[in-house]
């Protein structure tokens, strides 16, 4: 067939039959008519049929006919019905990508506000984590210096015992306010954290600290650094005095550096009436004898 | 003329019945209709060259409907469809045309 219509005999072989040379296109048009039409033609004239009457279309014919017009007629209802039903599924699908595409939008547009305010939120948490660090170191220093946190430090240890005569609570504040003075960070008589509110009282013979009483010999447990503190006790006015009346009444009182000593916290008072002046943020004076 | 009066009346009660195609047999209806239209085409040219048989047409007519219809329905199965319809519609319209050219030399002496 790609031969084309040359019709070349090949080889020793006769030359092929028509239909095999000819081009299919050609082919299909010269058959467009069914060759049956031509045969049945020749039959009847071989038969010496006339062809008049068979020229006639009978009943078979139009059946038929009738049939195509039948297809074509329900095809093309089919065809627009179909189509309408495409241009209804197209438009609903379009409108439904539309919503989507706002909806989307909506959401983009949330998502980009979120993530601002998520930015936004951990700047502010950063914030918040270096306040809440610098505020909890000022609460330590805070516990550290009021005597409200426990503590553990170098320092030295006193064992004093009752002084004779004289008023108790008057002997052991001149002692403390001795170690004060010699730069002492934090004191605890027999185990109990000396703050700015501790009262010392006397109860008879002995002391007392927030009204629960003590048994002397006490022993007084003071962190400060264990170089300076027991010169400067000597060296302060009350320190000074204490160390007389230990020198001339000759009670016992003894006064031994430790490497390491460790302080509990006193218990914080509730219900406190003072309100602070400080701003939070002011920071914290600092301990001018440290 | 009688052949024209079947076709209207073909069309009239397709239109007024409006038959349900099944859905099976929907994707072969077009290719049914232009089988259907070469045959037809064909008959007209028979009749004009006045060799028009009956029979010939009737059988030209339901082979060409069921050939088609056949071709695509294979094509389905084996996944070509869309291009055997393709040739299928492609071998029919050349018919047509064919056979409509030679009409319209009868018709008009053209």
């Amino acid at each position: 067939m790609a031969e084309g219509g040359s019709g070349t005999p090949r080889g020793s072989a006769g030359p092929l039959p028509r239909h095999v040379t000819t081009p299919l296109l050609s082919l299909v048009t010269e058959q467009a008519l069914e060759e049956d039409y031509r045969r049945a033609a020749e039959r009847r004239a071989d038969a010496g049929v006339r062809p008049g009457p068979s020229r006639r279309a009978g009943v078979p014919a139009l059946a038929a006919v009738a049939v195509l017009g039948l297809l074509l007629a329900v095809a093309a209802v089919e065809t627009s019905a179909d189509r309408g039903a495409r241009e209804q599924g197209r438009a609903s699908l379009v409108a439904e990508a539309r919503s989507r595409r706002d909806l989307l939008a909506d959401q983009q547009t949330r998502l980009a506000e979120l993530r601002d305010a998520n930015l936004a939120e951990s700047a502010a948490l950063t914030d918040l984590a270096e306040r809440q660090e610098s505020v909890d170191d000022r609460l330590r220093r805070l516990r550290t210096i009021t005597g409200y946190g426990a503590v553990r430090g170098p320092g030295i240890r006193v064992d004093v015992d009752e002084p004779p005569g004289g008023d108790p609570a008057d002997d052991m504040t001149l002692l403390l306010d001795g170690l004060w003075n010699a730069g002492a960070e934090g004191i605890a008589v027999d185990g109990r954290r000396i703050t700015a509110l501790t009262r010392v009282a006397s109860t008879g013979p002995a002391v007392s600290l927030d009204g629960r009483s003590l048994v002397p010999p006490y022993e007084l447990d003071v962190v400060g650094d264990p170089d300076t503190l027991q010169a400067r006790f000597a060296e302060s006015s009350s320190g000074a005095a204490f160390t007389a009346l230990a020198d001339t009444l000759l009670f016992g009182f003894e006064i031994t550096g430790v490497e390491e000593v460790e302080l509990p916290a006193a218990t914080a008072p509730s219900g406190l009436t003072a309100r602070p002046l400080l701003a939070p943020d002011d920071d914290l004076p600092e301990r001018s004898g440290s | 003329m009688i052949a024209v009066l079947g076709l209207l009346g073909g069309v009239l009660l397709g239109l007024v019945l409006q038959p349900d195609v099944p859905v099976g047999l929907e994707p072969y209806l077009p290719i049914a209709v232009v089988a259907a239209l070469d045959a037809a085409f064909g008959g007209l040219r028979a009749f004009l060259d006045g060799i028009f048989d009956d029979k010939v047409f009737v059988v030209s007519f339901v082979s060409n409907v069921v050939i088609a219809a056949g071709i695509v329905y294979i094509g389905d199965r084996l996944g070509v469809g869309g291009q055997l319809s393709t040739g299928v519609i492609v071998v029919l319209g050349i018919r047509i045309f064919s056979n409509v050219a030679a009409i319209r030399r009868h018709l008009f002496h053209a």
